[in-house]
Order: C-alpha cells, then structure tokens, then sequence
C-alpha cells in the first residue's frame, strides 16, 4: 500500500482550546478515507488542519513522505478544498469563483469532469453566489475544491444539503474518480457511505481517534451494515472507543 | 512591483467583491446620483471647513486623520488575509509571503492615493502631511499586530451575545427607563440647557443601547415573511417602552426640556434603526453599512448647511429605503 497522507501525533488547537489530541492516521494514496465522528468530536478541524486552513498544534504531516507539518501554505497547495459553503463571497458569480479558483472558467469546467456533471455545476455558472441556496452553494464549494485539478482532495461532510439524486450522483462520481487514483478524504456522518464507498476510515470521540477502520473492516460492513452501524453507534454512544475520552455532544451536555 | 501587486490573485479577488458590491449598491441612476452629490457636497465642506483654519492646525489635523485611516487600512489587511487563510478560496496564495506583501501593498496605495487626494481638494498646502501620517499609522498597525498576539476567538463572545439579547427584550426598556427616572431629578443640579444636553447625551446612549440591529436576524425574518413594518416594529419595542415611561415622568418631575430630549434623541436611534432594518433586508452587511454610512453623511451635511432640512433628508432616506425593501419578504421562499 502506497501512503499518501499521515498524520503522527497530530494537534489541532482552535480559539486556544485543543480540539484534536495526539490523532495517527493513515490515509492510502487513491483510495476514499472517511472520517466519521460525533457533531464536535474534532473532524472539521483535523481536516481543516489538514489542508492548511489551520496550524498543527503538534505532531507531523506527512504528505508523500514530506513532512509539511509546519508548512501550512505547502498542505495548502497539495489539497484541493472545499471552502466553508456560507462563507464564499456573495457578491461573486459562480463562474467568477472558478476562475479565480482554476484560472480559466472553461479549463476549470473541463477539470470537474463527472463530478461537475454530477453537481450540476454548469447551470450554476451564472448566478451570484448570494443567490443561491444552501445546496447550491454546497454544489459549489466541492467543485472548487476540483478546479486546481490536485491529486489529493478534502471535503467536509460533502452530502450536507444535497437532494438524494444529486447525493447519489455525487457518490458515483467520486467514487469513479478515486478509482482513477484520485486520493478523497472526506467527514462524513453516513455510515452507509462509510461502508459502501469508502476504502479506510477513522472514527474520532472528543478530538482523539477511537477506531481506525482498514478496508477489511469496511468490507465486512458492506456485508453486514446493520451489525456495523450497531457496533458504530455504540462507540459513538459510549464517546470513547479504545482511548477515548467522551464524545463533543457530551461534553457540551456536561456543560 | 505596483503593477504585480495590483495584479495578485487576492487583489483580483477582493477587487471583484468590490466591484461588484459598489454595483449592487449603485444599481440606480439615482443611487449613483445621490453618491455623487453626497461626494462633492462633503468635499466642498471639507474645503470650506478646512481652508479658513491656521494652517498647523490644519497639518495636525490631515496628519492625524490620515495616521487613523493608515491604521484602519492596517488592521483591514490583517483581517482580510485571516480570512483568506482560513476560509476563503484562494488560502494557498493568503499563506505565501510574497503575495501577502503585495495583497497589504495594494491595499495601503489605494488607502494612500485616496487619503492624499482626499486631502489635496480639503487644503493643498497640507496635503504633503497626509502620505507620512498615513504611513506612521500603516506602520504602527503593522507593528501592534506584529508584536500582540492574535485575539483568540470572536469578538462576538457568549456575555456579549447574551447582553444583546437581553437588550432586545421589551424589560430592558423599563430597566432602562427605570435609571433615566432615577437620574431625572438629579438634573435639578444643572441649569434647563444644560440638563437637558445632559439628558439628551443619556437618552441616546440607552436608545442606541435598546435598538442594536442584527443584520442575520433581519435577514431571516425577511425569508419568513415578516414585513419591513413588522421587523422593525418588534426591534422598536424596548425603546418605546422606555419612552413611554420615562417622558411622562419627566413632566411630572418638571424635567420637561430633559423629557424633549430624550425623546428627540429616541426619535433619531429609531430612524436609525429603520434604516438599518430596511438595509439590512436587501442587502448584506457590508453593502448595507455603506450605504447607511453614505445616508448618515447626507444628514451630517444637512445638519451642518440647513438644520431644519435634516427630517425631511431623514424621511427621504427611510421612503426610498423602504420603497427597495419592500420586495423583499419571501424572496427566496
């Protein structure tokens, strides 16, 4: 197995509170790695750490052997990313964030491929950012992180606000471009997706990794998806897993 | 280098939104009279004001204003390149050195250009202070964000959010009514006049204080159907409550000039309230701020050129603000 990303010891810290302790993590080149974890439990700053939206705290990041762990503009550059969706500028057309995102409108629309299809991307062309709805503006947060045309991409909870066709769609569209070698890190809160489209996987409680799952793992819970969301829902529910220490939601429960 | 600089991506950027948002705000011919009128009727001023004056109070003055917006532009460019870096589309090129340095590099010779221009028609002779004033404030923003550490999380924190909510409640009207009556008849100390500035500079603080707008939350009313009347109906509540209470209790004090006061300085944070519901109903906060801000220098100017004008500018501004808002509820239902 090729590594394409790892992660040793990784901290993330956000408003001088460390939301992300000590995580290991091995995502394999051109496969689909699914993070899931309770709401709070430190996936979208991981992520986001990730793709140099944050700094590490501690520990190393390894991108194709390089360690990038304080080279935040380098992680930046290796990863295409999928902006927050409510944060994109409102005052820009969709056409407009592409281009400055790809460079050209047409190069970018090309670079998308079957993802862009999927999300419709090119009957969003023309609106302005501030006019479009939630799942619109999702549509168009996962295809900027497409434009660049990297090899490594990250998106966070990609399925949020997508119709069910459209979520369908999306999910066969990236599942065909990883099996083109695409390396697809994404958080996700469906397990179904975890169990069907993803390769490896990690679940995070309270900021630490509960439970690495290997494609083995995820095999045996395409077969068996009942018996794997039970035993998921446990660890979720229990908040720790092997090492854990409590789950974001009750942590907030505790207050 | 001015010209690579111009030319950064996050330049490129950031002009776009600009552009675009000055379009958006300007979309009339109207509007885009109005702003012109407004832009040459304040520099005239600012000539007028500035041309009778001694000329090292005039250098003092240029210097000092251009120092304050050298540190604005500072602290704008800290703020933009955060974004950037962490939420916004081009965080690769908001990570890198070089294009920081032209992205602040831009940002600073347009603050610049505009401030010396600026300062050129208010008094030529002390304009050559406005390009050192705005570099000693650009340095010293610079240099405060380079030695402070970054504030840690939002300004917004959970008190302040929790006090702002308190404010919008209809008790924090006869909490606040409650202290200007206690403090009415302290006013007995001072002459009518002078009370009644007293009172007045009160009364606008805690009317400014129970009107406090929230441009999301309008924004989220407006989708839901509420009219323009209605929004601002409910923001107006705690103010109302407290005028309902305290005036009368100013004339049964004696304190009737004090009474006029507080009401004269109610009556403005209201229109200023509505202005900002109405704005903030079409337009994102950014956009709507600029224009309130265009529509508060038209007061100012009539203010200062024929005071009497200045409700009917006020009515003016909330007639044409309403008449854009109107089409707003349920836009996007």
């Amino acid at each position: 197995m090729t590594v394409a990303v790892e992660l040793i010891q990784a901290s993330v810290e956000r408003s001088g509170k460390r939301v992300v302790r000590g995580v290991d993590m091995t995502v394999p080149a051109g496969a689909w790695f699914g993070l899931i974890g309770a709401n709070g439990s430190g996936k979208t700053s991981l992520l986001r750490a990730l793709a140099g939206r944050l700094p590490l705290a501690e520990g190393r990041c390894l991108v194709e052997g390089v360690d990038l762990g304080a080279d935040r503009m380098a992680r930046a550059r290796q990863f295409g990313f999928a902006p927050p969706a409510d944060r994109m500028p409102e005052a820009l057309r969709v056409r407009d964030l592409l281009q400055l995102v790809g460079g050209d409108a047409e190069v970018a629309l090309d670079r998308l491929g079957p993802v862009g299809t999927a999300l419709g991307i090119k009957a969003l062309c023309r609106r302005w950012v501030g006019d479009c709805s939630a799942g619109m503006r999702q549509r168009v947060a996962i295809a900027l992180a497409f434009v660049e045309g990297r090899s490594m991409v990250i998106l966070d909870e990609p399925f949020n606000w997508l119709d069910p066709v459209a979520a369908f769609d999306l999910r066969e569209a990236l599942r065909g471009r990883v099996n083109d070698g695409l390396t697809l890190i994404t958080a996700l809160h469906d397990l179904g997706t975890l169990a069907t489209a993803c390769d490896a996987g990690l679940m995070l409680a309270d900021g630490r990794a509960a439970l690495a799952l290997d494609q083995e793992m995820l095999a045996e819970a395409a077969r068996e998806p009942q018996q794997f969301e039970r035993l998921t829902i446990d660890l979720l529910r229990s908040g720790a897993g092997p090492g854990g220490h409590g789950t974001g939601e009750q942590a907030c429960r505790k207050g | 280098m001015i010209a690579d600089a111009l030319r950064s991506p996050l330049v490129r950027h950031d002009r776009k939104i600009a552009g675009n948002s000055l379009r958006s705000a300007l979309s009339r011919r109207g509007d885009r009279l109005f702003l012109g009128v407004v832009a040459v009727i304040a520099l005239a001023a600012l000539h007028h004001l500035l041309s009778d004056r001694p000329l090292p109070l005039v250098i003092s003055l240029v210097g000092a204003a251009s120092a304050l917006i050298g540190l604005g532009m500072a602290d704008l460019v800290h703020r933009r390149l955060e974004f950037h870096a962490s939420d916004g589309v081009l965080a690769a090129d908001a990570l890198s050195r070089d294009t920081r340095r032209r992205f602040g590099l831009a940002l600073h010779l347009m603050g610049g250009a505009l401030v010396l221009l600026v300062a050129l028609i208010g008094r030529p002779d002390a304009a050559l202070v406005a390009p050192g004033g705005y570099l000693a404030g650009a340095v010293l923003g610079h240099g405060v964000r380079a030695i402070l550490p970054r504030p840690r999380g939002r300004a917004k924190g959970p008190v302040p959010r929790a006090l702002q909510a308190f404010l919008r409640r209809p008790v924090s009207g006869a909490l606040a009514a409650g202290m200007l009556i206690l403090i009415l008849p302290a006013l007995g100390a001072f002459d009518a006049v002078r009370g009644a500035a007293f009172a007045g500079i009160l009364g606008a603080g805690a009317a400014l204080m129970l009107t406090t707008v929230d441009d999301a939350a309008v924004r989220f009313m407006t989708l839901s159907g509420y009219s323009a009347g209605r929004i601002i109906g409910l923001h107006a509540r705690p103010l109302l409550l407290c005028l309902v209470l305290t005036i009368p209790a100013a004339f049964l004090l004696s304190r009737g000039m004090a009474g006029l006061a507080i009401a004269g300085a109610s009556a403005a944070a209201l229109a200023l309230m509505a202005a900002r519901v109405l704005a903030y109903r079409v337009h994102n906060r950014r956009i709507a701020d600029f224009i309130l801000g265009l529509c508060l220098v038209a007061c100012a100017l009539a203010g200062l050129t024929f005071p009497p004008a200045v409700p009917l500018v006020v009515l003016a501004i909330l007639w044409g603000l309403a008449r854009r808002s109107a089409p707003a509820t349920w836009r996007l239902a």
